[in-house]
């Protein structure tokens, strides 16, 4: 294999699929990246076996071929060159010669016929997206997603892509967020995405790229122009969400996101650190917040609403409700509540494509 | 320059004659009785405890039985109930726990707080003792006697001045005051040996010893000298230390012979996560991180573990430690296999979780079983597939 290629566009290709590749793998061969001649572009591959990704950049093919190379060492290397040429060379051995105005490189590479494929399953049909919806509808969910390592089925985000919608759930068991939008057309198909795959869509997506997506045996797969991702689906049942969506709380507020947002984190300085307890005392007209902590002293603040139910009171999370309100981008959000042990709904005052429900805390 | 150090409140709460008194709350006939709890009164044991109806005849804890019958023969004799009296004790350390963080059990009965940091929530110290030993004798039924003072070892001198349901306080200030006419053998660490000697150097109260110069002392001696002095001078900055909760609970098996069934190593899986859970329920504990270990035929042993939501249901122990299990290629034979559960803390969990009922049920059912197990014994209640199995006929 003999190449040339744009510098820079050698490192934005690289970026893309180098964080793909795991610190510590079992198979020495994981740690490096795919390099193969692919018409007139050079293909940049990474995987970890559950999640992998390959990314096409421009390049001025001299000799077909294929080799891998340090993930890390070859990012570091490419990170540092000048702006401008750099070819690429195999030699006998796997050596390969790497060269960019004065500057040259020996490096040792490992034969590319050893490198796992990342070749997708094709698909009967794709979901088209726009890559800022995709990504804002990932930020709305994956703060979610459970640590539970015992709970395999959360560790990962459901896309259920159905009836001429596309909805992303995500829940740890304290709190559930769902995201939906409509799609003009879609293959129905549904499956659990993996945290690790979310948070590297959410890192390469840009603004205005059209994605395409399809869920299909147990891949998922997401591509762009000159870039695939595609991650094993988690294997395992995800839990029937919908049952845990309150319908018909008697307590319904609307009231101004940044204000609601400024005072939690206005009085949960004086929250215990962990988990951050918050109390809500809600009365006709009012919400008062408070917190307290038994070395630090007592934090409170009112926010007047338009409520003229019942007094209640009710202890959340503070995380909880700041990463909700976070997810929510509508200035007026809708807060329905029941009583101090059931969960609360966050959703924003206009549309329904998007709402996170949380339980709340003994307090 | 040094910092004086912040004056601490020390609270040490004693209940009074405590297996007796729990016998006598439950059993109202044997209230103004002398009651002695302890081993059989025929036979060659100690009494446990002794109510103050028998301590008046001389009666004392660790006195033989046969001598407390002589001494007192008409007193109501009785076994010792240990789960009775834990469950006493679980009480009265949960209302302990609501006034201060810091509350360090001794035994079943006695515990220190340090309550510096409770009096602007609860009021002053003395207050605080009062509170509490109102609410051991409304919610419990039983009567504490309490100290309060600057240290452990004045709060503890002070409990037993005035027993039973005694209140004695020692204001800071006071310590040289208060420990000046008591006997030299109320000092901590000071048995009938070091009596002896001290008095033969004429030292009979805690006040003439705190008179003595230092070097003298550290002669006689040594380390021991040192630590006399300062608490006879009212000074001990021992911390109030709350127990810390076990790193790991666990439990592993060494096969007589090696095994290979997968079967039956799931059930003796099974059976060591049901043991751990009833451990894990009765410690108060939960834990996140299970696990596995395998021991091979040939030694080479391999661990796996993961972390998730705290529990202390052996079937959700097992149902994880089983994951772990499915998750590995058996490339030999098992000599041992075992669980542990590990990062554990305190059980009740502030957040609710979606799954809160199901978590609920379970942990009601294991409750139950926990019941029957305590009544019948630890084989009443199993798995199915921990039966026996009988062999089967030709």
């Amino acid at each position: 294999m003999e190449v040339e290629i744009e510098r820079d566009a050698f490192s934005k290709g690289l970026q893309m699929v180098q964080n793909i590749v795991e610190p510590r793998q079992t198979l020495p061969i994981l740690a490096n990246v795919l390099l193969e001649t692919e018409g007139d572009s050079v293909r940049v591959s990474a995987t970890d076996l559950a999640v992998g990704a390959r990314v096409e950049v421009p390049a001025k093919v001299a000799a077909r071929g294929a080799i891998t190379l340090s993930a890390r060492k070859l990012g570091e290397i490419v990170k540092e060159l000048p702006s401008g040429v750099l070819s690429l060379k195999v030699q006998e051995n796997a050596w390969v010669l790497l060269r960019c105005g004065g500057v040259s490189y020996k490096l040792v590479g490992l034969a590319a016929e050893d490198f796992p494929a990342v070749v997708p399953t094709s698909p009967p049909g794709w979901v088209s997206l726009d890559g800022k919806v995709l990504k804002e509808m990932l930020a709305q969910t994956a703060f979610a997603i459970s640590h539970d390592e015992s709970r395999y089925a959360l560790n990962g985000v459901l896309f259920i892509i159905q009836a001429g919608r596309v909805r992303l759930v995500a829940t740890d068991g304290h709190r559930l967020a769902v995201s939906s939008r409509s799609l003009a057309e879609g293959a129905p198909g549904s499956g659990i995405v993996p945290r690790k795959a979310v948070q590297e869509i959410v890192r390469v997506l840009g603004v205005g790229e059209e994605v395409q997506l399809a869920l299909v045996e147990n891949q998922f797969i997401l591509r762009m122009p000159n870039f695939l991702l595609l991650a094993r689906l988690i294997e395992g049942q995800f839990p029937n969400y919908e049952q845990v969506v309150p319908k018909g709380h008697p307590c319904r507020l609307v009231l101004s996101r940044t204000a609601l947002a400024a005072a939690l984190r206005r009085v949960s300085v004086l929250s215990e650190e962990r988990t951050k307890p918050v109390k809500l005392v809600l009365a006709a007209g009012a919400l008062k917040l408070a917190a307290h902590n038994p070395e630090l002293g007592e934090a409170e603040e009112t926010l007047s609403v338009d409520y003229t139910g019942e007094e209640m009171t009710i202890g959340f999370n503070s995380r909880y409700l700041l990463d909700a309100l976070g997810a929510l981008d509508a200035e007026q959000v809708v807060v329905e509540l029941k009583d101090a042990m059931s969960p609360g709904i966050f959703r924003s005052w206009e549309g329904e494509e998007y709402f996170c429900v949380i339980m709340p805390m003994r307090i | 320059m040094e910092a004086t150090p912040p004056s601490r409140s020390i609270i040490h709460v004693d209940m009074d004659a405590f297996y007796a008194s729990v016998e006598q709350r439950d059993r109202p006939e044997l209230r103004g009785r002398p009651v002695i709890v302890g081993a059989d009164p025929r036979g060659r044991g100690v009494v446990a405890a002794a109510s103050y109806e028998a301590r008046a005849f001389g009666v004392c804890s660790a006195m033989p039985i046969r001598k407390a019958a002589a001494l007192c023969p008409h007193a109501a004799f009785l076994p010792v109930d240990r789960d009775k009296y834990a469950r006493a004790s679980a009480a009265i350390m949960a209302i302990l726990a609501g006034y201060s963080p810091l509350v360090e059990p001794i035994s079943v009965d006695e515990a220190f707080l340090d309550v510096t940091a409770s009096v602007r929530l609860f009021g002053p110290p003395l207050a605080i003792a009062r509170a509490i030993k109102g609410r051991l004798r409304a919610e419990v039924g039983l009567t504490a006697s309490a100290g309060v003072a600057p240290n452990k070892f004045l709060a503890k001198l002070a409990s037993d001045l005035e027993k039973p349901d005694g209140l004695v306080e020692v204001n800071p200030g006071d310590e040289v005051d208060f420990l000046r006419d008591l006997p030299v053998d109320r000092l901590w660490g000071v048995g009938p040996a070091t009596a002896r000697e001290l008095r033969a150097m004429g030292v009979e109260t805690i006040g003439q010893l705190a008179r003595l110069p230092g070097g003298l002392l550290v002669k006689r001696f040594g380390k021991t000298g040192t630590f006399l002095l300062e608490l006879a001078r009212g000074r001990d900055d021992r911390p109030v230390e709350p127990l810390a909760p076990p790193k790991s609970m666990g439990a592993e098996e060494t096969f007589p012979r090696d095994l290979r069934d997968p079967d039956r190593l799931q059930r003796a899986l099974l059976a060591q996560c049901e043991r751990i859970g009833r451990e894990l329920r009765v410690e108060g504990y939960a834990g996140r991180t299970v696990t596995l270990k395998i021991r091979f035929a040939d030694f080479r042993t391999i661990t796996r573990s993961l972390t998730g939501e705290p529990t202390q249901d052996g079937l959700e122990i097992f149902r994880r430690a089983r994951g772990l299990f499915g998750g590995l290629r058996l490339v030999a034979a098992v000599r041992l296999i075992g669980v542990s559960v590990s990062r554990l803390g305190a059980t009740e969990a502030a957040q609710l979780s979606f799954f809160s009922d199901f978590e609920a049920r379970r942990a009601r059912l294991a409750r139950a079983v926990d019941a029957l197990s305590r009544r019948f014994g630890e084989r009443a209640v199993i798995a199915a597939s921990l039966l026996a199995r009988p062999s089967r006929r030709q």
